[in-house]
């Protein structure tokens, strides 16, 4: 039996696993950053200790998520470009501008981020029935932990911990989401 | 759900992949099924018990699950 396919799968597993990995680790760095005041070297340190984890990990475990080859490189890219789209917005917004132009700006970053969404919507739809479950399990998990983090740090703030930017509430939420799907990836595994 | 999947598997010397490429799902979905982590939908039933020749009864047992 040719078991080339299977050579060519845990290849591509240990590709996604550095994916994930890294994911997760920017997730973590972007927290540890958060703590220590240096988001930047955290997103840093954590996406290679999280690329070095995910490659060991998943080099012989199938994850197995199909996502189209395209679809990827769509998530990838326009995710790529919210984030430096989005470092533009608030280098430009930290400048004295005029409240019009403003208001302008903020909304640009909404574009690459309707498209990472749709692709993700694409990608989501392109798996298969216990994938889809997967993923639908871990964004509910996630879904439930970045709901708790929110009200847990809100009585954390009425006993006067200091306030953090909701902007790191999506941050949470990407890393409730692939805790969430790791632990149904071990469930089903 | 009991299941003969991975017997009927072993009888035609089929790796999961080979078997999950033939089902249209993944690796981990074959997995999954096999050790009766997850029952698949109706569809997917039918679609094994087509690609093994044989009907959905003689693959998934339901009586052993109620």
């Amino acid at each position: 039996m040719n078991n080339k396919p299977e050579q060519q799968s845990s290849q591509g597993d240990a590709r996604r696993g550095m994916l994930i990995g890294m994911a997760l680790g920017m997730a973590i760095g972007a927290v540890i950053g958060l703590v220590f005041g240096d988001i930047s070297s955290g997103f840093i340190i954590g996406m290679g200790i999280g690329a070095a984890v995910g490659y060991w990990r998943f080099r012989d475990t199938p994850i197995g998520m199909r996502y189209p080859p395209d679809l990827v490189r769509q998530l990838i890219f326009s995710g790529l470009l919210y984030l430096v789209i989005l470092i533009g917005v608030i280098y430009l917004l930290e400048n004295d501008l005029d409240q019009s132009v403003q208001i302008i700006i903020v909304l640009v970053p909404a574009l690459p981020g309707i498209w990472f969404l749709v692709s993700l919507g694409r990608a989501i739809a392109s798996l298969d029935e216990l994938q889809r479950r997967i993923q639908l399990e871990g964004i509910a998990i996630g879904f439930g932990i970045t709901a708790m983090a929110a009200l847990t740090y809100g009585l954390f703030g009425m006993a006067g911990v200091p306030q953090v930017s909701w902007m790191y509430v999506p941050v949470v939420m990407v890393f409730g989401w692939f805790l969430g799907k790791m632990w149904t990836l071990w469930r089903y595994r | 759900m009991k299941n003969k999947l991975r017997q009927l598997r072993a009888e035609r010397s089929w790796s999961q992949a080979v078997l999950a490429e033939q089902l249209d799902v993944s690796r981990q979905t074959v997995n999954a099924i096999e050790n009766e982590k997850y029952d698949p939908s109706l569809p997917l039933a039918f679609k094994i018990a087509h690609v093994f020749d044989l009907s959905i009864e003689e693959i998934f047992d339901f009586s052993e699950d109620q």
